[in-house]
């Protein structure tokens, strides 16, 4: 494997699991802009947009080899960088703006019910913060997350041919449960 | 100053205390806010900023190496050696190549409560469960649909279509799930009664209230299963060869209907209790047993014929095998809020079976 800029999310969501350390700077890589962007646009403050996703990052590290990812790997770090704001608008004891608009929320706001709504609504939210980014930074995020690969794409990414990819990866999965048996089987590969 | 409210809250929030409601609040306010909140800072030094906080993060250990390169190696052979990909939440804007001529949405929260005078109630598909306070039926935000008048305990029905999956909690707060096409039976008070019954078709799964002193017991066609208070789910559609119990939590008693069969389940065991009444007990997977609660489909060297079988219940179609096909099994997840030609979709990719779609029918070919 030559590069994992060409894995798509879900399969960083996979590795990552197994702390593995390629798999975390890619997701470093592809994420940390977006999640700073935001932190930033909401916390108007650069020092703590900075610790918030040094926070979200050294978590994911930490927590890795427990970690639920029950969605996608971009809803956790979603959820993961709006709470780590959440704490920092409880926390400021100055800039009140968050808590008083939170407030008249409770009094006036309308609920948004559906939870699979809020989930998608939050990513889009940021996602759109990649409008506000310099372009070489919107190029990484655009193109590598999510990307399906096929046998092609993949041997591209592996310096190989597709023919070779296809007999080789055939034979594999077999190998593999030999090697690990049953029971490591699921333990190593919790998503299946 | 003050906002202890909004303070109290946002605390309750974080520490994951907070009821439904007042996460819908939290989540739905910073929606709202993060929308209108204005940018006045000036534009930051990322390539600065990225190699600062990197310089932070990075981890220095290199120990589990080799082993990363067993697990690299491994995902992209599963991923690739059925031909089936993982796709996440979100994929959907990658649209599937559908080569169909017409496409069937998945299943939704769809349920109807059957109350004892006959009365038919049909449930909201904005809310996703149902629950049973006292004498009133209310969804599980705390809205009310309507008083059950029950003097005594009566027998009350929630069904799920097919293509339909609803929560109901019960009146001693028992909370099950229903997958689609599953009907469940149960009184509108447990009280008074020596044991908890309810009667099961179809596919549920339990979060059974401890209550050591009434045994919790699921009927089915074909067994029981007896509790004190576990999470366990049933899977009993008339159309599948076997009875299956799969136990997350706890401990459970299966007792076969005819001829007396039992099993002792622990966690993360199976019993299967096939068509001759025979019980077998196999250890598995949870996380892939309880897939479907979770909103996916995970096929784990499972046969065309039960694959089809789960797809035909969640889209309402009716399977038609137009050709007789050599044994195929799949392998890989995918999630349930995809149309149905996203599935097929994939299954198609590890090759060796096509598909059609024709109004509501599946036509699967060589």
């Amino acid at each position: 494997m030559k590069d994992y800029s060409e894995l798509a999310d879900e399969m960083l969501g996979q590795l990552i699991l197994k702390q593995d350390k390629l798999a975390y700077t890619e997701i470093y890589k592809r994420y940390w802009s977006l999640l700073y962007q935001h932190a930033r646009r909401m916390l108007q403050n650069d020092e703590e947009a900075k610790n918030v996703v040094q926070d979200v990052f050294l978590m994911l590290w930490s927590r890795a080899p427990g970690l639920e990812l029950s969605g996608s790997l971009a809803s956790y770090l979603y959820t993961a960088v709006r709470n780590k704001i959440l704490n920092i608008f409880r926390k400021n004891k100055i800039a009140n703006e968050h808590l008083a608009s939170l407030e008249a929320f409770v009094d006036h706001g309308e609920n948004i019910t559906d939870h699979q709504i809020r989930e998608r609504e939050l990513s889009e939210i940021i996602e759109k913060e990649i409008a506000r980014l310099p372009e070489r930074m919107q190029q990484v995020f655009l193109m590598k997350r999510n990307e399906n690969l096929s046998y092609k794409e993949i041997a591209n990414a592996m310096g190989t041919t597709e023919l070779t990819v296809k007999t080789q990866m055939t034979n594999a999965l077999k190998v593999l449960r030999k090697k690990l048996g049953a029971a490591n089987f699921h333990s190593a590969f919790p998503f299946l | 100053m003050g906002y202890n409210k909004a303070n109290n809250l946002i605390e309750k929030y974080l520490g994951n205390k907070a009821t439904l409601k007042e996460k819908e609040t939290v989540e739905s306010w910073y929606i709202n806010y993060a929308r209108n909140k204005e940018d006045k800072l000036p534009e930051a030094d990322y390539e600065a900023v990225e190699a600062e906080v990197w310089s932070l993060l990075e981890p220095k250990s290199n120990r589990n190496w080799s082993w990363q390169r067993i697990g690299i190696a491994a995902s992209v052979a599963l991923m690739l050696s059925m031909g089936i990909y993982f796709y996440t939440s979100r994929d959907s804007k990658m649209a599937s190549k559908a080569e169909y001529a017409t496409d069937i949405a998945p299943g939704r929260n769809r349920a109807i409560i059957k109350l004892a005078n006959g009365k038919q109630i049909y449930l909201s598909d904005v809310k996703s469960g149902v629950s049973i306070k006292g004498k009133e039926l209310v969804y599980d935000d705390g809205s009310n649909i309507e008083a059950i008048h029950a003097k005594d305990a009566e027998v009350l029905t929630i069904s799920t279509p097919r293509g339909g999956q609803y929560n109901i909690e019960l009146p001693d707060g028992t909370i099950v799930t229903l997958n689609a096409a599953t009907t469940l039976k149960f009184p509108s008070t447990f009280s008074g009664a020596s044991t908890r019954v309810v009667e099961l078709d179809g596919e549920g799964y339990f979060k059974v209230a401890k209550d050591k002193a009434h045994p919790f017991i699921v009927s089915t066609t074909k067994q029981k299963v007896k509790v004190l208070g576990t999470h366990f789910n049933i899977t009993a559609y008339a159309d599948e060869p076997a009875t299956l119990t799969t136990l997350e939590e706890g401990l459970v008693e299966v007792r076969s209907n005819n001829g007396n069969k039992a099993a002792l389940l622990k966690p993360n065991q199976q019993s299967i209790l096939t068509a001759s009444n025979q019980i077998t007990v196999k250890e598995v997977n949870v996380k892939e047993e309880l897939a479907w609660k979770n909103g996916l489909f995970i096929f784990n060297e499972e046969n065309l014929e039960s694959t089809m079988r789960k797809i035909s219940r969640w889209y309402d179609v009716e399977v038609y095998y137009q050709d007789k096909l050599p044994p195929i099994a799949f392998l890989g997840s995918i999630s349930r809020s995809k149309s149905l030609s996203t599935v097929i979709n994939l299954l198609e990719k590890s090759g060796g079976v096509h598909f059609k779609i024709e109004g509501r029918r599946v036509i699967v070919m060589k």
